[in-house]
Order: structure tokens, then sequence, then C-alpha cells
């Protein structure tokens, strides 16, 4: 057998079947006010099944699509980056490794004569000779005991000492 | 990364331009047959040996000296004086040498063009005209 408050309760929320409602009704010591504890309690039953309701968000279906295209243009993105990532070096890198390969390479070749073990001539030589004047001659030769040149013009006239050179 | 990048791409510039551009150096100097008490010129003294086995001379001063850049298809005109310059373009380069075409200038006037193939540190000498008791001598030599 249930107590009153239990009964009382069931009675609010409208639980009691036809003959335990009437009875229970014919209990209550002041129908007036229970009346109104059943209509405010079913009033603020109202309310919270309104505020626990799930919140529904306007326009769900067009945000969800904006999200999950955004997703998947990441999601894109972040593919077409890793093959760089993966590959065997950053492009950054591999420029910075050509570049310091290019000045050890420059470095070695100015610290290491440029010229050794070159196949040309080490000694300068004259081509060919034109004068100006026909009366003029010229003679190349080596300079002796040396790897040096020699133009050697005849008679290529003066300059008065008394000429500011 | 980048600033090192460029960086370093700088200094590859920088030391490719210093590898292609050696220089030339040009002394115009007097032959005299008189003995002098006045020591070599430092820079005289690499050609002083040379000088007086080709030219004969006892003393030789320095007038001037000149330094300039040598690159393929350069033109420079190497003036000590007035009176008698030299001008220079190089034609060709190889690893050993320069193939320069040299014009002897005096009082203005051309008066002989040659083509020379010069090899580093090979000095060409070119006997030129008398001035007072001496004689001026061009020295030229690729560095």
């Amino acid at each position: 057998m249930k107590n009153f408050e239990e009964r009382y309760t069931a009675w609010l929320d409208g639980e009691l079947s036809g003959e335990e409602r009437v009875a229970f009704e014919r209990e209550l010591p002041d129908r007036d006010a229970a009346e109104k504890d059943r209509a405010e309690w079913a009033k603020l039953r109202g309310m919270m099944r309104e505020s626990l309701a799930p919140a529904r968000m306007p326009h769900a279906d067009f945000v969800n699509s904006q999200v999950l295209a955004e997703i998947e243009r990441e999601s894109r993105a972040a593919e077409a980056r890793q093959p760089a990532r993966r590959g065997f070096l950053p492009i950054g890198r591999l420029a910075f490794l050509g570049a310091f390969l290019i000045v050890l390479a420059t470095g070695l070749s100015v610290l290491v004569k440029p010229w050794a073990g070159a196949s040309g001539p080490l000694v300068s030589e004259i081509v060919e000779t034109h004068v100006a004047n026909p009366t003029l001659h010229t003679y190349a030769f080596q300079a002796p005991g040396g790897r040096g040149a020699v133009l050697w013009i005849e008679e290529p006239g003066y300059i008065p000492a008394n000429e500011k050179l | 990364m980048i600033r090192r990048v460029l960086l370093l791409l700088a200094i590859v510039a920088v030391a490719s331009t210093v590898r292609a551009e050696d220089r030339i150096w040009a002394a115009l100097v007097l032959g005299c047959p008189n003995t002098s008490e006045d020591p070599v010129p430092k820079e005289l003294e690499p050609f002083i040996g040379g000088l007086k086995t080709v030219f004969g001379y006892k003393t030789f001063y320095l007038l001037n000296a000149k330094e300039k850049k040598i690159r393929e298809g350069t033109e420079e005109w190497i003036v000590p004086r007035k009176q008698i310059f030299l001008k220079v373009r190089c034609t060709d380069r190889d690893k050993t040498s320069y193939t320069v075409v040299v014009e002897l200038y005096v009082k203005k006037q051309l008066l002989v063009t040659s083509e020379v193939r010069l090899a580093r540190e090979a000095p060409l000498y070119i006997r030129g005209p008398n001035w007072g008791k001496g004689r001026l001598v061009f020295i030229l030599e690729v560095r």
C-alpha cells in the first residue's frame, strides 16, 4: 500500500487509474489547493521538457555541408603538401645543399691554382703585329730566361726630354 | 632558410665574379744607362732581371702602374702618361692565357697593333720610344 505522498505524486503526474484517482481525490483535504499544485506542476514539467530538449540549429543541413566541404578541402591540401615532406629533401634544403656545393667547388677552384694541370701554353707569345707606319720594324721574341715575351719596336721615335710625358 | 639560401647564392655570385675577373697590370718604366743608388721599386723587383737582360739598361724607374680588370670582350685604356698609352682589348680566354690585342699610342698616334697571348704571370715587354736619356718600356702582366 502506497503512502499518501506517493499517491499524491502519482496523482500530480496523472498516473493513477480511474478508481484510484477518484478515491484519492475524495481523500484530499483541500481539493482546490491540490488542483492548483497539479496545474503548477504540469506547467513546470512542460517548461523542463522544453529546456531539456536538444537545441536545434537553424539551417543545420547547410552548415553541415559547409563544414564537410571545408574538411574535404583541408584534407586535399594536406595530401598535396605531403609528397614534398616525404621526398628525399625539402626544396629549401636542396637549394641550400646545392648552393653550398657550388661555394665549395668555387672556393677550391680559387685556392687550387686555377691553371694547374692545364694543357695550354704557360708562356706569353706574340701572335702577330701590325705597324701603323710601314717604315717601322718590329721583332717578337721570348724574354730570355723567363716566360715573358718581348715586342721590340725598332726606332719607335723619341719624345724630347723637355716634353712632359 | 630562404635568407640563408639567398646569402649563399650571393656568395656564389661574388665568388664566381672574383674567379672570373683576372686583372691586367701595366707599368710604364724608364730604362737609363747610368747607375743609380736608388733602390729598385718593389713593384719592379720581379721584372728587374728580365728588363736588364732584354734591354741592357742599368737602372729602371717606375713612372706609373695601372691595374685593370680583364675579361673576354673587354676593352681598357691604360694611360699611365698622356703622351704614351695603351688600348688593350681582350678577344679570347682559355685556361692558361688571355688573347689580347694591344695598341700602343705615342703622342696620340697609333704606332703598333699586336695580338698577344698573355699567360698569367708571364709578362709582355714593349720597347717604346726614347725619352730624354732613357727609353720607355711597357710591362703588361695578367694576374
